[in-house]
């Protein structure tokens, strides 16, 4: 089986379509890194291609929606965003207090809304919501460290910090999507692995907990 | 038609099962293994044609020689397999088991150590089929001139390729018709040099793999053959007329060195009329690709299963739409069935995946490194199913593209 995938970035990409991997689906890139060429790229105001808002923008104008649901076997879509942005953008609701104890569930069921109002409320039964709280690599902290990784300040910079602690460079690697792809959070592929993590962040879990909904 | 392919440990791909349709198009990142598929056909096909072949004979089909240990599939962690390629038609399945007999030398024999054209001669089905032609007030004429316990093949030579057909053909359909398919099968990978007549590495009756030939191929036209070619002229702007210089008489008048041995010759309809005869070797590339495509979809002469290896190659990207929707067209008319690969997104938009005669399919490389393919098919849906297959390629739906960007 093959998923298309929108997300805000090349690395967001990668780290899905490795968990995707482990339930054998194929996850191919929709957004950002193939939909511009480089003159567009020239021209283009560099915050719409790939980040939060290119997202929105796929949301909102749909082609890429109707071009990868008209592909037999291609039965649902993955969107990706990160939360830990969104209110630096037009989100029409208030945070949940980050002390509550279901403000993951919260928050990630108003950033679906949020994603469904932009559609229109099309899509929704092809659609798995992969929304990262408040950054993909506290997704990735969870193959590296054995807590609750969403409470993490800074995963990026913990991200970092691990990774040169365990000598794992970008040596032979094409990019930074590539690095993460092939090394930072290949093991997700590893269904007994991934299983593991998915106590260990409640985003992740409810992705993943998606997806098998749409393989059943 | 051929409506199945299993190839199992032959370079790049460990076991990977394709179903055709007539027109086969393959796309996918460069390395991943296109070729191959069509080269394990060729050799499937060299071999049922020869039983041994030599690397001579393989190269002339347009298969790339290699150590017999790097024919064979060699992948990490796995034992390397001997090579199978198992073709399906009508239901009835034969197999090429090709084995070297020297592992060591590039320039081994190949034999084939696969008995499956006995098992179809001694298939009830088959036998009764031949026992009750034999019946007939045609058969039984035959019946006086040639012993019929004899392999199929020799009965094929003593009777004639027609006769055998016709008889199978009457109550099995087209398993006799399958077998020569792929003994004929060539794979063409055009090179602008061997068009022109400037080499001649695989001169090869009716036309070269590399396009070697191709004036020789169009003299022997018939006349409705050379009509129907001439038909389609208006594929290449300038062209006016084109011709074949059965003498090489124009090579003396000094249209042409002494380097090209071919003799086709083109006029120009923009230039004056008494000064636009040109030869093949100052003609442009395009002309030469075009013209050949459409040669062998139309003679009567060509292979009806063969191979063309980017097919795009030296063509604006329009035109490739519009090659490809009348190959497709030929294809159907002149009963012919193609395996085709390419890297010109524009070659899809020619393609109709609606018809289940024409099929895309993507080559990749598992994560494994094994070759495999998936066929792509489209969503019936007028309202939502208007984005053009070139499109949906380069943008990444169909995949085929390359992960490392």
């Amino acid at each position: 089986m093959r998923v298309g995938i929108i997300a805000e970035g090349t690395e967001d990409q990668s780290v899905i379509k490795n968990i995707l991997r482990a339930f054998d689906i194929d996850g191919y890139s929709i957004r950002p890194s193939l939909s511009v060429d480089e003159s567009r790229k020239h021209l283009a105001n560099q915050s719409t291609i790939g980040t939060f808002q290119g997202v929105k923008n796929a949301c909102i104008q749909r082609d890429d929606f109707e071009r990868a649901l008209n592909i037999l076997g291609d039965d649902f879509l993955v969107i990706h965003l990160d939360t830990a942005e969104i209110d630096q953008h037009d989100f029409p609701f208030i945070r949940p207090n980050k002390t509550d104890t279901d403000y993951c569930v919260q928050l990630r069921q108003k950033v679906i809304e949020q994603i469904n109002a932009w559609l229109d409320n099309n899509y929704q039964a092809q659609l798995v919501y992969a929304i990262c709280i408040e950054e993909i690599e506290a997704w990735i902290l969870t193959l590296y460290l054995k807590e609750d990784t969403s409470e993490i300040v800074n995963v990026k910079n913990k991200l970092k910090h691990l990774l040169s602690v365990k000598n794992i460079t970008s040596k032979g690697c094409s990019s930074n999507a590539d690095f993460y792809e092939k090394k930072v959070s290949c093991d997700f592929r590893k269904k007994k692995i991934l299983q593991k993590c998915l106590s260990h962040n409640q985003s992740l879990l409810a992705f993943v907990e998606s997806v098998k909904v749409k393989l059943n | 038609m051929l409506e199945k392919i299993t190839i199992k440990n032959f370079k790049s791909i460990y076991n990977d099962t394709i179903d055709l349709g007539r027109v086969n198009v393959f796309i996918g990142e460069n390395g991943c293994g296109k070729s191959n598929i069509l080269e394990a056909v060729a050799f499937a096909g060299a071999l049922k044609n020869n039983k041994t072949v030599d690397s001579e004979i393989l190269f002339s089909k347009g298969v790339r020689i290699a150590k017999p240990d790097l024919m064979r599939s060699s992948f990490l962690g796995k034992k390397q397999g001997e090579i199978e390629i198992e073709i399906t038609t009508n239901n009835t399945t034969f197999k090429c088991l090709p084995i070297a007999k020297d592992k060591e030398d590039i320039n081994t024999i190949w034999e084939d150590k696969d008995e499956n054209i006995q098992i179809i001669l001694d298939n009830k089905i088959v036998g009764k089929t031949l026992l009750d032609f034999f019946e007939t007030e045609e058969g039984k004429s035959l019946i006086k001139k040639i012993n019929i316990d004899k392999n199929i093949k020799d009965a094929s030579e003593k009777l004639g390729n027609e006769i055998v057909e016709k008889a199978l053909k009457t109550k099995i359909g087209n398993l006799t018709v399958a077998y020569i398919s792929i003994e004929d099968f060539v794979l063409y990978t055009l090179n602008t040099p061997a068009l022109r007549g400037f080499t001649n590495e695989s001169r090869k009756e009716p036309v070269g793999i590399n396009g070697e030939n191709l004036d020789v191929l169009i003299a022997n036209f018939t006349k409705e053959e050379l009509l129907e070619l001439k038909k389609y002229s208006y594929f290449i702007d300038w062209l006016d007329d084109f011709v074949v210089d059965e003498h090489d008489q124009m090579k003396l008048k000094g249209y042409k060195l002494n380097r090209s041995k071919s003799r086709l010759y083109f006029t120009d309809k923009f230039m004056a009329r008494k000064n636009n005869l040109f030869s093949a070797e100052n003609a442009n590339e395009g002309i030469l690709h075009v013209l050949f495509y459409l040669s062998v979809m139309i003679s009567h002469r060509t292979p009806n299963f063969f191979a063309i290896d980017n097919i795009e190659s030296a063509l604006n990207p329009h035109l490739c739409r519009y090659l490809m929707t009348e190959i497709c067209n030929l294809a159907k008319l002149k009963d012919k069935q193609l395996l085709i690969t390419t890297h010109n997104p524009a070659i899809l938009d020619g393609l109709n995946l609606f018809d289940d005669e024409v099929r895309l399919f993507e080559v990749y490389r598992n994560e494994q490194g094994h070759t495999t393919t998936r066929r792509i098919t489209l969503k019936p849906n007028p309202d939502t199913n208007k984005y053009k297959l070139s499109e949906l390629w380069t943008r990444g739906f169909l995949g085929a593209i390359s992960q490392n960007f």
